[in-house]
Order: structure tokens, then sequence, then C-alpha cells
């Protein structure tokens, strides 16, 4: 059920996203991303409640760095990405499979199969800090896509990451 | 504006009264024009020198004083609405108002001819007064106002004009060239200015009558414009039907008047607007929207007075609906814009690249085309190791440049058009320091008759830049197209 408090629309949509997903997960087990999505990118990202303001959809919490990002950018994107976020404590049942240990981690994943991202850190499998710039996680999320549909497991993100601790 | 109205006047036909009028003061003035030879030079001669009566002859004549009797009862009466069953052309309220129209055109035009008659008299006193004063009436005013003073100081001249044309008046009469005026010249000079007043306040009175009327005699442009303005509008064109016929941008500058700029700017005059400006809805639209609300306004009564000079729609409703809709549409104007939505962005690649094609992007591709040499050396045969240019497998691989069995007798190397368009241009720029020669050019020249030859490489360069060398057959240039054997 759509949450009627919410103050940003992303925001909105994303909440609702979240507690359908969430009971996705919950009752259907691991497989959630069998629903094949024909045309676009599945982005999921996985993460804890309390960072989120997922589940508190009373209180005005100020949303925190990834999740406001991801929230405006899913409008935006929504002819070719989906967003879904996913309360790792909720559904622990990927956190071995895909080491979610951070508290924000997204992943990409097309037509069921992981895509991975030369980011420059090392870490090929997913970002696991917060993006501050939107524009910069549509670029990747762009060439996600654009790889995707090629066939390629592996796209080159336009922005180097590598001293990611440094800008 | 009178000339305005003068010159559609020459079109209408149904003036029968004021041609009339006009043989009528032609046979006086032939009777004056007996005595001198030229007619022409008679006119302009008692223009100055007789008496105004010979000018200004509305006031004299019986049409004049009917019709301004008849305007007066009418006005006393009060409006009268029983005669609503007439047919309209039979009722003599309105034939009342058809003179009506055409005399106060007529009227307008006496006062014009006094005008000029008052000027040419002033002229001796206080020539740059008509420059400052345009308007008639408000000439003939301040004349009289001022009469033979010299001195502007002792004159009050409050409420006739506005208060900075006033002070220009002052400052321009100290300065002045002219000299007073002997009392005969004064006296008749006075004498039309009265008579100007005296017309003026006539055409006040039967525009009166008519604004009065004006809801019975065209109701749909009153419904539109209200009914003063409908009147003069009526008054001015000189009849409905010469109101109908006239296009709506005639219609629009019908009593617009000529700005007295005197130094101002023109930044805040209204342009192109006349008794249009004095209808409510015109007021009450927001400046911006003012021009345009004009055109419309016109356009709109234009076609009310049409139907009013038809009779189409006696009740008004036609106009009343015009109206309607002429503040529809304004409103309209004044909606602010939709908002402007977020656009989710496009799926990438779904939009496929423009590509352009012809002529010139063939042209432009050919020289970065693949060359023959360049194929060849792409391509290896099998088992047959490839030579290399540093021997050994080092250095760039020459495929099956040089190795038999590749089909071909001789392989040169193609026209390289990236090179000579290159080379040209390094020739005819002449690139290298002060005088000195590009390093491409080689200052050696073989030729048959004297083996080799050393060229002045400087008488190129001249040649070139002189202008009187054919460049069709130039001799830098290179052949556009050669076939490959």
């Amino acid at each position: 059920m759509p949450l009627r408090n919410a103050r940003e629309r992303g925001g909105d949509e994303k909440r609702s996203r979240c507690r359908t997903c969430c009971r996705i997960c919950t009752q259907g087990g691991p497989s959630i991303r069998l629903f094949l999505r024909r045309r676009g990118v599945v982005i999921i990202r996985f993460g804890h409640d309390w960072d989120d303001t997922c589940m508190q959809k009373r209180q005005r919490m100020p949303m925190l760095g990834k999740q406001k990002v991801l929230a405006s950018v899913a409008e935006r994107i929504k002819n070719f990405a989906v967003i879904y976020p996913v309360d790792i404590t909720v559904v622990p049942d990927f956190n071995t499979m895909y080491e979610l240990y951070d508290p924000s981690t997204v992943m990409f994943f097309f037509r069921n199969k992981h895509i991975m991202i030369d980011l420059g850190t090392g870490n090929n499998n997913k970002i696991n800090w917060a993006l501050k710039d939107k524009q910069e996680f549509i670029d990747i999320v762009e060439t996600v896509y654009r790889g995707a549909r090629k066939g390629r497991g592996l796209v080159i993100a336009p922005k180097d990451y590598s001293t990611k601790y440094r800008y | 504006m009178a000339t305005l109205a003068d010159s559609f006047l020459a079109d209408l036909d149904e003036l029968s009264d004021n041609d009339a009028d006009l043989i009528e003061e032609d046979d006086v003035d032939a009777g004056n024009m007996e005595e001198d030879v030229d007619g022409d030079m008679a006119d302009v001669e008692t223009l100055n020198y007789d008496d105004l009566d010979c000018v200004s002859k509305l006031q004299k004549t019986q049409r004049y004083s009917d019709i301004m009797q008849k305007v007066e009862d009418a006005l006393e009466k009060g409006s009268d609405i029983s005669n609503q069953g007439l047919v309209l052309e039979d009722d003599p309220e309105y034939q009342l108002i058809v003179d009506c129209n055409a005399l106060s055109v007529d009227i307008e035009n006496e006062i014009i001819i006094i005008h000029n008659f008052i000027r040419d008299k002033y002229r001796l006193k206080f020539p740059e007064l008509e420059s400052l004063v345009h308007h008639p009436i408000d000439y003939a005013r301040v004349v009289k106002k001022i009469g033979n003073e010299m001195d502007l100081t002792l004159v009050d001249l409050e409420g006739f004009l506005p208060s900075a044309i006033i002070m220009v008046v002052s400052v321009t009469a100290s300065t002045t060239s002219g000299k007073p005026l002997p009392e005969e010249v004064l006296q008749k000079t006075i004498d039309a200015c009265d008579r100007a007043l005296a017309l003026d306040a006539a055409k006040k009175k039967v525009l009166d009558f008519v604004e009065s009327r004006m809801g019975y005699i065209a109701p749909n442009l009153s419904a539109i414009v209200g009914s003063a303005v409908a009147a003069k509008l009526m008054g001015t064109a000189g009849g409905l039907s010469a109101l109908a016929k006239m296009p709506a941008c005639n219609v629009q500058l019908l009593g617009a008047k000529k700005k007295n700029l005197a130094g101002f700017s023109t930044a805040t005059s209204q342009f192109r607007v006349g008794y249009i400006e004095q209808t409510e809805v015109f007021q009450t639209t927001p400046p911006a929207l003012r021009m345009r609300a004009c055109r419309l306004l016109a356009a709109k009564s234009t076609l009310a007075a049409r139907v009013d000079s038809t009779r189409g729609d006696p009740s008004g409703n036609t106009g009343r609906a015009l109206r309607e809709e002429i503040c529809k549409k304004i409103e309209k104007w004044q909606e602010p814009p939709p908002a402007k939505q977020p656009k989710p962005l496009p799926v990438p690649d779904s939009e496929p690249k423009k590509k352009r094609g012809g002529r010139r992007l063939r042209k432009m591709k050919e020289r970065y085309a693949l060359t023959d040499m360049r194929k060849l050396a792409n391509r290896m045969q099998f088992g047959v190791p490839e030579e290399s240019s540093l021997g050994d497998g080092l250095g760039e691989g020459y495929g099956m440049l040089g190795q038999a069995g590749n089909g071909k007798l001789r392989v040169s190397v193609g026209q390289s058009k990236l090179a000579a368009k290159v080379a040209k241009k390094f020739k005819e720029k002449n690139y290298g320091s002060s005088g000195a020669t590009s390093g491409l050019t080689s200052s050696l020249a073989f030729t048959p008759v004297q083996g080799i030859e050393l060229t002045n490489p400087q008488a190129h360069a001249h040649q070139l830049g002189s202008g009187t060398q054919s460049t069709y057959f130039s001799e830098t240039g290179t052949f556009s197209k050669i076939k490959p054997t």
C-alpha cells in the first residue's frame, strides 16, 4: 500500500516497492529475481531499514545519501531501469552469496543475470559506498543497460572510482 | 483624423446631401471668383484676405440649422423606445441619425478649415504655436486666450493644455519672432475661434444625441464597445454603412490622435489606437496585452457593425456573444503556461542516430578509408610466415604484401587523399619562419633540358598569391580521381 505521508514522491515509490519487495522476499524465498524483466535493468539495493527510513512511514527522517539519490533517480530512469530496495536483516538469504557486509550495496541485474561493472575499486560486482551524484548514477545505469543489451557481462563505468575515498 | 475621414468619404456614395452642399458652396465661390482670373488662386486669396464667411459656410446652411434644431428637440424629448415596430428606414429618427453622422463629419471638416484660417492669421503673431498645439479646438482656445498679448506670463493657460505644454509654449513665446496683430485681423481671428468653438459644441450635442440612440441604431456594436465609443466611431466614419465598409484595421485607427512629443520620449506613447482605447474592455486589459486586445476589439466590432448595418440582429445578441468571446480570449491569454512535467529519460539506444549520407560524406570517408595496401597487410596466408619491418617477427607485420599468391601484380601506394590535402594546405600556407620555405619542398627539379635545376622556391609562393594564376590548372593541385588499373 503506497504510503500517504511520504514527503518525497520518489521516496514514496521506493518505499512502496520496498514493502512489496520485502513481502515477496519473505514469502517466496531466495529467488526474488525470477520475474524476468524483458526490457530493463533491475537495480537492487541491499541495505538496512534504519538507514533508509524504509519502514518509518510516519517519521520525517532526512534521507541519507544513497537513498536520496536512488529515490530521485527512480522516476527519471523508469523507462529502462527499476530499483528495488531490500532489507538484509529481513531477507538474510543473500548475505553470504553476495557478501553483503556494507551498510548499502547496489547490484545490477539484467534478465536474471548479474552484470559486473568495472569501477576501478577492485570489486566489480557491486557499488558498496554511497554514491552522491545523481547524474553519475544515471550514467552508470545507462552503461549497464547498453552493455547488457549487447550481451556483455562486464561493463566499464564512465568514471573511475579508484580514489573514491579521496574525492 | 478628419483627413482620414476625408479619404473614406471620397469612397462613399450615400452622402448626397454633402454633394449638394458642396455644389452650393462652389456656386458661391464661383460668384466671387468671377472677379478674379484664376479660380485656384482666387481661393487662396480669398482665404487670406476675405472674411471668414467665404471660407466656412456650414453654419449658414439650412441643413445645418435644421438638423441642429431637430437634435435639440430630440434631446429634450428623451429616448423614445416605442418606435421599434417600424421598419428602420422609415423611421424619421433613424434618418435624423444618419444625417447627424454626416453632419458630424462635415463639422469636423469645417473645423479643420477654420483652424487653417486661424493659423494663417495667427502666424504673424506666434508662428511656433501651431507646431506645439496640434488639436484644432485647443489651438482655437489658446489663441482666444492669448489674443494679442506679447508676454505670456500674464496669460493663464491652465486647464486648456497639459502643464508641460504650457511651459513649452511660454518659453517659446518669450523668444518668438512674431509681432502683434493689427486690430482688424485680431478681431477676425477671434471670430474664427469663436466659430470653431461653437461648431465643436454643436458636434458634441450631435454626438450626445447619437449616443443616446445608439442602443437602438446599432445594438450589436454598442454591446461590444459601449454606446459612447460606438457613437464616436459612427460619427467619424460617417454613418453605419460607412463604418461597416471599413476594414478592421481602419476601424482600429478611427480617432487616433497625433501625439505631441515636444521632447518627450516615445517609449510611453500608445501607438495605433483610436476610440477603441476608451472602451471598457480595453481599459481592463493589462498593458502587456493591450495591442492584441485592440486588434481583437476592432475586428469584432467591425463584424458587429456589419451585422447592424444590415439590421441582421436587432436584439443585440450577436454583439453580446462577440463580447463574451472577446473577454474569454483575453482571459485565456492571461493564463499561466502549463507546468513543466519532469520527463523520464528515454531508453538508451532506442533512438538511432541520424546518419547522413551523400557525396560530401562519401568523399570525407574516402580520405580515411582502408587502402588496398593496408588490406593486404592485414591478411595473412595460411602456413606462410609474414615479413615484418624489423625482421624476425618484430615490428609491424606486412601480411600478404610482397608475398606470392596475393593475386596482385603490383601494389602501389594509392593516391592518399588525406596526404594530398594536407600537403596542398601546407604548401599554400608556406609554413616556416620568415621567408624560409617548408621542409617538404625541394629546390631541386629534374628537367629534360638542363637536367637538375635549382628552382627558386619563393617564385611559387608569389605566383599563388598573385591571383592571376589560374587555380583550375594548378601546379600544386592533384588529380581528383585515379582509377586503379
